[in-house]
C-alpha cells in the first residue's frame, strides 16, 4: 500500500499506541474522523513542566499511513513546544515520510486530531493557571 | 507466523487452477497427431473433433441436468451472460411481445452490464433489492413480474457472498408466465447441484476456469425443446445454429468437458467436505467478535464472506499482504469503488471496506485454512489494540450504532437480524 522506510517501519512496529488516560491541567486530548468513514484518530498530549511536549499517545482506526503517521507524530513530537508541534501539517508529514499522495485525506484527520489534544492542552493550562 | 510466501491460496471463487487429469486431456488435442479438425468440416479429421466435442457437451449437460444439445460453447460466462440477457430481450423486443427486463443487484458485471445496456435500449428494467442475507424470495420477483417481462435473470450462487438463489422456486414461479428465466451458474457448478430441466431454467451460464478447467471458455445452456430463440451477438460463418458462430476451440471445449465429468463425479462429497472447510475458517474469525457474515449462514459450501469490525480495509489487506483472499470490495477488477453486492444487501461502505472473501477449493487442505484464518486474526487483533472503536464497542457501543447501519445485521451465529458479540 505505498509504505516505506520510517513509514513502514512504525506502521508494522508502532510506538505509543494506547494509553489515553492521563488527566489534568497538563493533558490534552483531542478526536477526529469518523468510523463511518474508516478513519478515526485520538490523540493524547502530556507538556511537563516547562510546557514542552513530555509524551503524545494516540489510537487510530485508519488506513497505514495514519497508523505511520500518528506513531511517528508520537515519538518526533516529544520535547517541542506545543506551538511547534501545531505548525505540523499532514502535508510535511506526508513529505518526511513519503506517503503516497492519495493518503493524504487519512493524515489530515491525524493532524486535525492532534491539534484538537493541542488546543484542549492550551485551554487547560490557561484555565488552571488562572485559577492557581 | 507465516512468510508471505508460505500463505496459501484461498481465492477458488476468482478462480481455480486446472485439474491435472483436465490438462492432460487437453495437451492431447495441441499435440500434431491430436484431434486437431475443425469440428465443421465434413472430412474425418473435422468429425473426429466434432464427435469430442459433442461428448463435451454430453459431460456439461450431465452436470447441469440438462440436454446436451441445448450447449452453446462461449469464451466464458462473461459472454453467455451477455448473450443470455442481450440475445433474448432483444429476440423477444423486436418481435413486440415483450419490454421489461427483471434481475436483482447483486448479479454479476456481466449481467448487470447486459442489463444497463437494455436499458440504454429502451426497456424497461427492474432491479431487486435483496434481504440482508442476499437472497430474493419468490413473493419478491413475484410482485415485480410484469405481463411484458420477456426475461427474468437472477444468479445460482452469488460470487461475493455465495448466497443461493433458490432457482427451483424461481422457474416454479414463472412456469406459468411466457418470461424466460436466465442463470448465472459460474459459481454453483460443482458446489451445489443444478437440475435445470427439472428446474424450468430456460438459459445457464457457466465457466470452464471456476470449476478447475481452462480459462477462456464457458457455455450458455439454451433450452432446446421447445426452442429457445435469441437474437445473436456475432455474426459470421453460421457454427453453433448461427447462435455463435466462430470455429470452435476442440481443446478448450474437451478441458471443460472433463472438469463438469470431474465435478459430477465429486459432487457428493466435495460440497460436505468445502463446508467443513468453510466452517473451520469461520469458527476461528468469528473468535475475533464484531465480525459480520454477509450472506447466508449455509451458502454456497466454498465461499465465506466476512467484515470486521473497527479496523480499517487498507490496513487489513497491507497485515494480511501475501495471502490468497479477495477484498470484499474488489471482486470485479475495473471497480475501484465499494463491493454493489454488499452496498446493495445494506452492509455500510465502511464495513464493506474491511471484508474479505474467503473461497475454498479442491486442494485446500485443513492446514491452508488454519494458516490463512491465524493471519487474518493475527492481523485483526494487532490493528484492533490501538483502535479507538474497538475500545467503544468494548465499552458496549453497537456496530450498527458506530457505522450507521439502519437494516439489522445478519449474525455469524446463524440467527437472522442479529448481531455477534
Ligand atoms: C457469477 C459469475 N458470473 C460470471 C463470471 C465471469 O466469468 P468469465 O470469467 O468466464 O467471463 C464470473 C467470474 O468472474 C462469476 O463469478
Amino acid at each position: 500500500m505505498g509504505l516505506w522506510g520510517v513509514a513502514l517501519e512504525h506502521y508494522h512496529a508502532p510506538r505509543n499506541a494506547n494509553g489515553l488516560t492521563a488527566f489534568g491541567d497538563r493533558v490534552g486530548r483531542g478526536c477526529a474522523g469518523a468510523v463511518q468513514s474508516g478513519v478515526e484518530v485520538a490523540f493524547q498530549v502530556v507538556a511537563s513542566n516547562d510546557g514542552r511536549l513530555a509524551e503524545l499517545r494516540w489510537e487510530c482506526m485508519g488506513p497505514p499511513a495514519a497508523i505511520a503517521a500518528a506513531s511517528w507524530l508520537s515519538e518526533e513530537l516529544r520535547g517541542v513546544t506545543p506551538a511547534d508541534a501545531g505548525s505540523w501539517t499532514a502535508l510535511a508529514i506526508g513529505e518526511v515520510l513519503h506517503l503516497p499522495v492519495e493518503s493524504m485525506s487519512s493524515v489530515l484527520v491525524v493532524e486535525d486530531a492532534l491539534r484538537a489534544a493541542l488546543a484542549e492542552l492550551e485551554e487547560h493550562q490557561r484555565s488552571g493557571g488562572s485559577s492557581s | 507466523m507465516s512468510t508471505p510466501a508460505e500463505l496459501p491460496y484461498l481465492d477458488y471463487a476468482a478462480t481455480t487452477p486446472v485439474d491435472p487429469r483436465v490438462a492432460e486431456c487437453m495437451a492431447a488435442y495441441l499435440q500434431r497427431d491430436g484431434t486437431f479438425g475443425n469440428p465443421a468440416s465434413t472430412h474425418r479429421w473435422g468429425q473426429a473433433a466434432a464427435a469430442c466435442v459433442e461428448q463435451a457437451a454430453a459431460q456439461v449437460g450431465a452436470l447441469i441436468g440438462a440436454a446436451p444439445d441445448g450447449v452453446v460453447w462461449t469464451s466464458g460466462a462473461t459472454e453467455a451472460d451477455n448473450l443470455a440477457v442481450l440475445g433474448a430481450a432483444r429476440f423477444v423486443r423486436e418481435r413486440g411481445r415483450g419490454n421489461h427486463v427483471l434481475s436483482v443487484r447483486t448479479e454479476h458485471p456481466a449481467v448487470l452490464g447486459a442489463v444497463e445496456q437494455l436499458r440504454r435500449d429502451g426497456m424497461d428494467v427492474t432491479l431487486l433489492t435483496p434481504s440482508a442475507d442476499g437472497s430474493v424470495s419468490v413473493d419478491q420477483l413475484g410482485e415485480a413480474l410484469r405481463d411484458d417481462t420477456a426475461l427474468v435473470s437472477v444468479m445460482h450462487v452469488n460470487n461475493e457472498t455465495g448466497a443461493v438463489q433458490d432457482i427451483a422456486a424461481i422457474g416454479s414461479l414463472l412456469r406459468e408466465h411466457r418470461a424466460c428465466l436466465h442463470v448465472d451458474a459460474a459459481q454453483s457448478a460443482g458446489r451445489v447441484p443444478i437440475r435445470v430441466e427439472d428446474w424450468g431454467v430456460d438459459l445457464l451460464s457457466l465457466s470452464a476456469h471456476k470449476l478447475y478447467g481452462p480459462k477462456g471458455v464457458g457455455v450458455l445452456w439454451v433450452r432446446p425443446r421447445p426452442r429457445l430463440r435469441l437474437s445473436p451477438l456475432l455474426h459470421g460463418g453460421g457454427q453453433q445454429g448461427g447462435l455463435r458462430p466462430g470455429t470452435l476451440a476442440p481443446h478448450l471445449i474437451a478441458g471443460m468437458g472433463e472438469a463438469c465429468a470431474l465435478a459430477d463425479n465429486a459432487i457428493e462429497g466435495e460440497p460436505p467436505r468445502l463446508r467443513r472447510l468453510r466452517e473451520r475458517f469461520r469458527k476461528c474469525v468469528t473468535d475475533l467478535d464484531a465480525v459480520v457474515l454477509n450472506g447466508q449462514p449455509n451458502g454456497s459450501p466454498h465461499i465465506l464472506n466476512v467484515s470486521f469490525g473497527c479496523v480499517n480495509g487498507d490496513a487489513l489487506r497491507l497485515d494480511i499482504e501475501g495471502l490468497g483472499v479477495s477484498a470484499g470490495s474488489a471482486c470485479s477488477a475495473s471497480n475501484r469503488g465499494g463491493s454493489h453486492v454488499l452496498r446493495a444487501m445494506g452492509v455500510p461502505d465502511a464495513l464493506a471496506h474491511s471484508t474479505l472473501r474467503v473461497s475454498f477449493g479442491r486442494w485446500t487442505t485443513e492446514t491452508e485454512v488454519d494458516t490463512a484464518a491465524q493471519c487474518v486474526v493475527a492481523a485483526v487483533r494487532r490493528l484492533r489494540a490501538f483502535s479507538p472503536s474497538w475500545r467503544r464497542y468494548q465499552g458496549g457501543a453497537s456496530l450498527d450504532g458506530m457505522y450507521g447501519r439502519n437494516a439489522p445485521l445478519a449474525g455469524v451465529s446463524g440467527e437472522q437480524g442479529e448481531q455477534q458479540r
